[in-house]
């Protein structure tokens, strides 16, 4: 199931893991955590009408109130999505968050699973 | 011993191609431009329908067609970025954090949905203007 895989990679750094959107309103962010979101799926090469493969489309963000970690961590990351065949769409890209002191990164990502 | 092969009708297809050539031009910005109508009328479509406030949507500028070089058009679609203001996020954050999410915020996805809906509109209009616009050099 594409959550075990997903979370097999990305509970290998000790840093909490959280489905997006997933923080309580007052809930403090952790110093650095990771969050993910299943945006898609879609089904390819079809044979008698079924699918042989499904494209997993994921959003993970890594969050951090230093930004100076991202130039280190995120390629290590990209790197073991990489390893572990989720394929991340360019180099993600930074976006602020609703804490003002915390940053993000976003690795738009997609996992190609045979059915 | 040698073989001669003669090919005979290139030059009218040479010459047709230069006179198109002008054209090639105008017909790629007329897709980009159509293209980026489309994008953006998909996107207040799928912002009002992720339950997002209609107002957002409604806010959205127009697309802003940039000529880089004779040959290179770029569209923009959505809203101008700027900088991140905690205090009175611009139109372009809130659609950002609303679109990805945020660790307390569940994203709501309207940008991978608009994309969606407009590429099979898109492909067919960009067909129809390379049609109209290229179709003498068949």
């Amino acid at each position: 199931m594409i959550l075990d895989k997903l979370y097999e990679v990305l509970n290998t750094y000790s840093i909490p893991v959280y489905l997006q959107g997933s923080l309580g309103k007052d809930e403090p962010y952790p110093e650095n955590f990771i969050t993910y979101f299943i945006e898609d799926s879609e089904g390819n090469v079809f044979y008698d009408n079924e699918p042989n493969e499904t494209d997993w489309v994921i959003n993970i963000v890594y969050y951090t109130h230093d930004i100076n970690l991202i130039k280190d961590f995120i390629p290590q990351l990209i790197n073991d999505l990489k390893i572990n065949k989720f394929k991340v769409i360019g180099k993600g890209f930074l976006t602020p968050s609703d804490e003002p002191s915390c940053v993000g990164w976003i690795l738009p990502t997609i996992y190609l699973e045979n059915n | 011993m040698g073989v001669k092969l003669v090919m005979k009708g290139f030059d009218s297809m040479l010459d047709k191609i230069k006179a198109a050539s002008g054209d090639i031009d105008s017909a790629a910005k007329e897709c980009a431009v159509k293209t980026g109508e489309i994008l953006r009328e998909e996107y207040k479509n799928a912002i009002v329908s992720s339950g997002v406030s209609p107002s957002l949507a409604n806010r959205m500028p127009a697309n802003r067609v940039i000529q880089e070089s004779p040959n290179k058009t770029r569209v923009e679609v959505g809203y101008p970025v700027g900088s991140y203001n905690p205090n009175n996020p611009s139109d372009a954050f809130i659609a950002m954090f609303l679109n990805y999410g945020t660790p307390r915020i569940s994203p709501r996805g309207f940008l991978p949905t608009a994309k969606k809906k407009a590429a099979p509109k898109a492909k067919a209009e960009q067909k129809k203007v390379l049609e109209e616009i290229l179709g003498e050099l068949e």
